[in-house]
């Protein structure tokens, strides 16, 4: 299994006037399962995109994305059903991605039904608790029936991981997954995250800003600028050696406590 | 409550010499603050317990806590931005300018708001009026006296204080809402807004927990320069070690709504003394280090921080009601 795009280009109108904006041009890059894949880049470089593009929320103005080999945009609904399974999101601001007015037990356990990953009331329980756990919400009962306003911010972030994981999914695009979360918190998210590479297999699309984090855990690195792939590599390449005048200044600018 | 008057002033005010207002007291000065907040129908929870700290004029201190250690309330106590709800309630001392603050009329905290203390969040969406454009924004926190023309966006007052923010092709800018501007420039122009007032003191909450390294750097860069120019003190709140450590002069280590450990930024970030700050600074640098794993607090250990803390844990705050 391959998720991938080739000359993905995505054009957006401007509001005012005829300008057009690519916010995405040319962009060919991909990740297979068990990959830990990053793209870096400040924010308008189009990163965001490319992962909605990847997730199939953002159709392509050209190029195609492909996933085992069929383009996104010749799937028929049950193609598309079983790529929305193996290939799962988990997007920046967890607030904003879950219903307030649906408790975690409910939130989860809709999709477990939607997706056919368990039946019966006991079987899906069983999975939306095993999911809770995997992500360290444990235990997973005092969890279920809390809202999202009755959880920390690192908590409604393991939510939505647990909500992609639930699913059993091949390749989780996250975009900007730890970005806001307390040091100890992101340590375990990202530890979770290489044990599920190496426990099931998965893959990952992680949408970043922090180089730190791209530097430990990453396996190969797109540096993003302007819509455009400017550089790529594996990881410890380009943190080594980077060569395009934008790496170099983005590695420059970190701030690391020493 | 107190309203620090010349003619009677408390015993404080007249043991600092300078008066009120005078420039020898400390800006600042939090004793025992208490601050519980509601969390649900009839849920509360303690958010701050008995905190205290303070800030000298021209001082950056830093505040650095997870998420629930009470390290943001504790800031939006001191501008006097806690939510306008019964529950929500304080108690202990806020001296701004030896003027206590804890009981004050909303009066006197717009007051403080409109000249002595500026705010700058995380997420300058919430905070920007998106029907307005930034030029008027600018404009309504800028003293009356200072404004000129009718226009906001061609006040001369709002371009200079958005360029102090770092921001360029000014005019233009004044002109558009805060939709069509980045992160970055939209964090620039919520210093502005703080800024324009000139005030005493910057609260800076989470500034640029959301922005990308190269623009992180520009924005502190630039609150760096501004409350220097104008000697104006810093509250900086993050969770971001690295950030506050490159930008204050002391830091205060807050964990379960207490202080657990304060001193100069580089003593405590070099020597932490407190079992939690070691912690935190483990799995921080495990996060940066190669060669170290990645280490979160484990549970046991969580237990033993909590207990020295004196933190009651979840459920016996949930059964409390």
């Amino acid at each position: 299994m391959i998720l991938e795009t080739e000359s993905a280009t995505k054009v957006f109108r401007a509001r005012r006037g005829s300008g057009q904006v690519a916010a995405v041009q040319d962009a060919t890059m991909k990740v297979v399962p068990g990959e830990f894949v990053a793209i870096v880049g400040e924010s308008g470089s189009g990163k965001s995109t490319l992962a909605r593009i990847l997730l199939g929320l953002t159709p392509v103005t050209t190029g195609s994305v492909r996933f085992d080999g069929v383009a996104l945009a010749e799937m028929d609904r049950a193609q598309l059903r079983a790529f929305r399974g193996h290939v799962q999101a988990v997007l920046q601001d967890p607030a904003g991605s879950l219903n307030p007015r649906k408790t975690v037990g409910t939130a989860i356990g809709e999709i477990v039904r939607l997706h056919g990953v368990a039946r019966g009331r006991d079987a899906v329980h069983a999975k939306i608790v095993e999911a809770l756990e995997l992500v360290g919400l444990a235990p997973a009962e005092d969890f279920l029936t809390r809202y999202p306003a009755q959880l920390s911010g690192g908590q409604r972030q393991r939510v939505l991981i647990a909500r992609a994981v639930v699913l059993d999914p091949q390749i989780i695009v996250a975009d900007e997954a730890v970005s806001a979360l307390d040091a100890s918190v992101k340590a375990g998210v990202l530890r979770l995250m290489s044990d599920l590479t190496e426990r099931l297999g998965v893959g990952y699309v992680f949408i970043t800003h922090d180089l730190p984090v791209v530097k430990k855990v990453a396996d190969r690195v797109y540096v993003m600028k302007s819509g455009e792939i400017v550089e790529s590599g594996p990881t410890e390449q380009i943190f080594r050696d980077p060569q395009h005048p934008y790496t170099q200044t983005l590695l420059a600018s970190e701030l690391v406590l020493t | 409550m107190t309203t620090a008057t010349p003619t009677v002033p408390d015993e404080r005010v007249a043991a600092d010499a300078g008066g009120p207002g005078g420039s020898s007291g400390p800006l600042l000065r939090v004793s025992d603050l208490a601050v519980s907040l509601p969390t649900g129908p009839r849920r509360d929870i303690q958010a701050v317990r008995s905190v205290s700290l303070q800030v000298d004029r021209g001082e950056r201190i830093g505040i650095v806590g997870e998420s629930g250690s009470g390290k943001s309330v504790t800031g939006r106590a001191i501008a006097g931005l806690l939510p306008p709800n019964p529950r929500v309630r304080v108690a202990g001392s806020i001296r701004i300018d030896a003027q206590e603050m804890i009981g004050a009329p909303a009066k006197a905290w717009e007051r403080i708001r409109s000249h002595a203390v500026g705010m700058i969040f995380q997420d300058p969406l919430t905070f920007l009026n998106p029907v307005m454009k930034i030029g008027s924004q600018v404009r309504e926190s800028i003293h009356p006296d200072r404004r000129s023309g009718r226009n906001a966006g061609k006040d001369p007052a709002v371009l200079e204080v958005l360029e102090l923010a770092g921001l360029t092709d000014v005019a233009a800018l004044a002109q558009r809402f805060p939709h069509e501007l980045s992160g970055g420039m939209r964090q620039r122009v919520l210093i502005a807004i703080a800024i324009a007032k000139r005030p005493d003191l910057i609260i800076a909450d989470e500034p640029t927990t959301a922005l990308d390294a190269t623009v992180q750097r520009h924005v502190l860069a630039t609150l760096d320069e501004t409350v220097s120019r104008m000697d104006t003190s810093l509250i900086l709140i993050s969770h971001d070690l690295a950030v506050v450590a490159s930008m204050t002069d002391r830091i205060y280590v807050m964990y379960g709504g207490r202080v657990v450990e304060s001193g100069a930024t580089g003593d405590v970030l070099k020597n932490p003394r407190h079992l939690y700050t070691q912690s935190l600074l483990r799995s921080v640098r495990s996060l940066t280090d190669e060669h170290t794993p990645l280490w979160s607090i484990p549970p046991e250990l969580r237990r033993e921080i909590d207990a020295l803390v004196g933190r009651p844990d979840d459920k016996e705050a949930d059964s409390d009601s």
